[in-house]
């Protein structure tokens, strides 16, 4: 208030002067201030935006690679498995054309359609593995329940799923989605987390479908998920994101505060996937 | 002192002639501030009449004139340097508010007290103006230096002008009483106003930055 209210003539000058020089000094300050912020501020920017950037090539080259994982694999099917079978077929056939004898031609055309038959079951399971008829004809849920079936086929872990209100199927495009991140969800808890058992449910609200799965062995918590997803190894982790991420939905790693369980609960918007 | 105010006033010429010499290339803005400039010869013109023919009612009339229209020129500056709608509603806002309490004085009795009071809403409002457009700066960066754009330099003028003659305009009725405090309002005022003329001058001869943002500029932070 003194630099106010001065009124003798010293006050006055010692005011003047000193009042203007740190009023100068508090603009200048300003504009140094903001010189430097605004750059700060553009360096900061220009980093997140080189990040997400980074991460989407990341993701680019996860979903490449998957795709060309899943081409080899189908290809080494076919050379491996149905290349010898028809070539198998082809030799029968050719025997056909050289032993003009009816038993013989008969127990080769014999031998042939068994093994044609071989190769159709063979391309059948290899259609399966890319979608499966079961979540094509009836749905998500039975198509979880198929796959817990087969898990506990094998004797080594406990799977099973229940879905609580799942009425009303999804977009068939949508469901093999989910049905691809719950694949790798138990392939990944099957490979790693020396569980006993996997258990899955489903839940609905208004808005949102809720899958939660859980299990009793080691397992990730988001901080790891996010951590992981990022290095170059995390390929099925990477997947699952991308996954995640097109279906518009969430996903959420934690701990049971019992410190019992692994719970993965994806949340997934119900308007959009209808 | 004579010498020095005649320099002060001889610098305006320095960003008129400058303008002159980049005028194809000039923004809005800076046709403002250059029309801004006209004003300020103007308002020295009137000054040296004024006090060579004696009559102080022509400087009263100016003095009286001269925040008002100071404030109306920098409301069209900021119009065009501002992006956001809202920042350009609270500016126009004050400027109507400022420019109403500018006829208090017709009405009532004008007071030092009030007369300061307006040099401080004046200021007060300038530096707000000048707080709301670093704020847009920092919010939606069009370049990477601030510094390359003419409207920072422009802006840096009439923010260092207002900071710096907040006090002798503050204490314009004391100063005016004795010749010694009027000369040092003379020093303080030429030279504000010298470094205000400069800081235009660069704002008319500075070549904006038109690369958009990208990530080479990482390298250069």
């Amino acid at each position: 208030m003194f630099f106010l209210q001065a009124t003798n003539s010293t006050n006055v000058t010692y005011v003047v002067y000193f009042g203007t020089f740190g009023m100068l000094l508090l603009a200048i300050g300003l504009i140094v201030f903001i010189v430097f912020h605004q750059r700060k501020v553009i360096y900061f920017q220009l980093r997140m935006k080189k990040m997400q950037e980074e991460q989407q090539q990341m993701m680019l080259q996860a979903s490449i690679q998957s795709q060309e994982e899943e081409r080899q694999r189908i290809a080494a099917d076919l050379h491996d498995d149905a290349g010898p079978l028809l070539a198998t077929v082809r030799l029968y056939l050719n025997e056909n054309l050289i032993h003009q004898d009816q038993g013989t031609q008969l127990q080769s055309i014999y031998n042939a359609k068994q093994i044609i038959d071989d190769t159709i079951q063979l391309i059948r399971n290899m259609s399966h593995s890319l979608i499966p008829p079961t979540l094509k004809n009836f749905g998500l849920e039975s198509a979880v329940n198929d796959m817990f079936q087969k898990i506990n086929g094998s004797g080594s872990i406990s799977a099973s799923a229940r879905f609580h209100d799942y009425k009303r199927r999804l977009k068939l495009e949508y469901e093999l989605s989910i049905f691809r991140v719950l694949q790798e969800l138990v392939n990944n808890t099957i490979k790693h987390s020396h569980s006993s058992f996997i258990h899955l449910t489903q839940n609905k609200t208004d808005q949102y479908i809720y899958i939660r799965m859980h299990h009793d062995g080691e397992g990730l918590t988001q901080t790891e998920y996010e951590k992981l997803r990022d290095t170059p190894q995390g390929m099925g982790l990477k997947n699952i994101y991308s996954r995640v991420k097109i279906l518009n939905s969430k996903i959420l790693f934690e701990k049971d505060p019992s410190n019992t369980y692994y719970k993965v609960t994806i949340e997934i918007p119900i308007e959009a996937m209808l | 002192m004579e010498f020095l105010e005649t320099i002060a006033r001889l610098s305006l010429l320095l960003p008129c002639f400058l303008f002159f010499l980049r005028k194809r290339s000039q923004s809005r803005e800076n046709w403002v501030v250059f029309l801004f400039v006209l004003f300020s010869i103007l308002q020295q013109a009137a000054f040296i009449i004024g006090a060579k023919t004696e009559h102080p009612e022509v400087v009263k009339l100016i003095s009286f004139f001269n925040p008002l229209t100071y404030l109306i020129f920098i409301y069209f500056f900021f119009q065009q340097v501002l992006v956001g709608p809202i920042n350009k509603k609270v500016t126009l806002v004050c400027t109507i508010t400022y420019a109403i309490l500018q006829f208090i004085p017709f009405l009532f009795e004008t007071t030092s007290t009030i007369t300061s009071i307006f040099t401080t809403v004046n200021t007060v409002f300038i530096l707000l103006f000048c707080l709301l457009y670093f704020f847009e700066q920092i919010r939606f960066p069009k370049t990477m230096f601030i510094y390359t754009q003419s409207s920072f330099w422009a802006i840096v003028g009439f923010l260092v002008f207002t900071a710096g003659t907040f006090f002798i305009f503050w204490y314009n009725n004391i100063i005016k009483q004795s010749e010694v405090f009027e000369n040092q309002y003379i020093i303080i005022h030429a030279l504000i106003f010298i470094i205000r003329n400069l800081l235009f001058s660069i704002a008319f001869v500075i070549k904006p930055d038109k690369q958009p943002l990208t990530d080479s500029h990482l390298s250069l932070t």
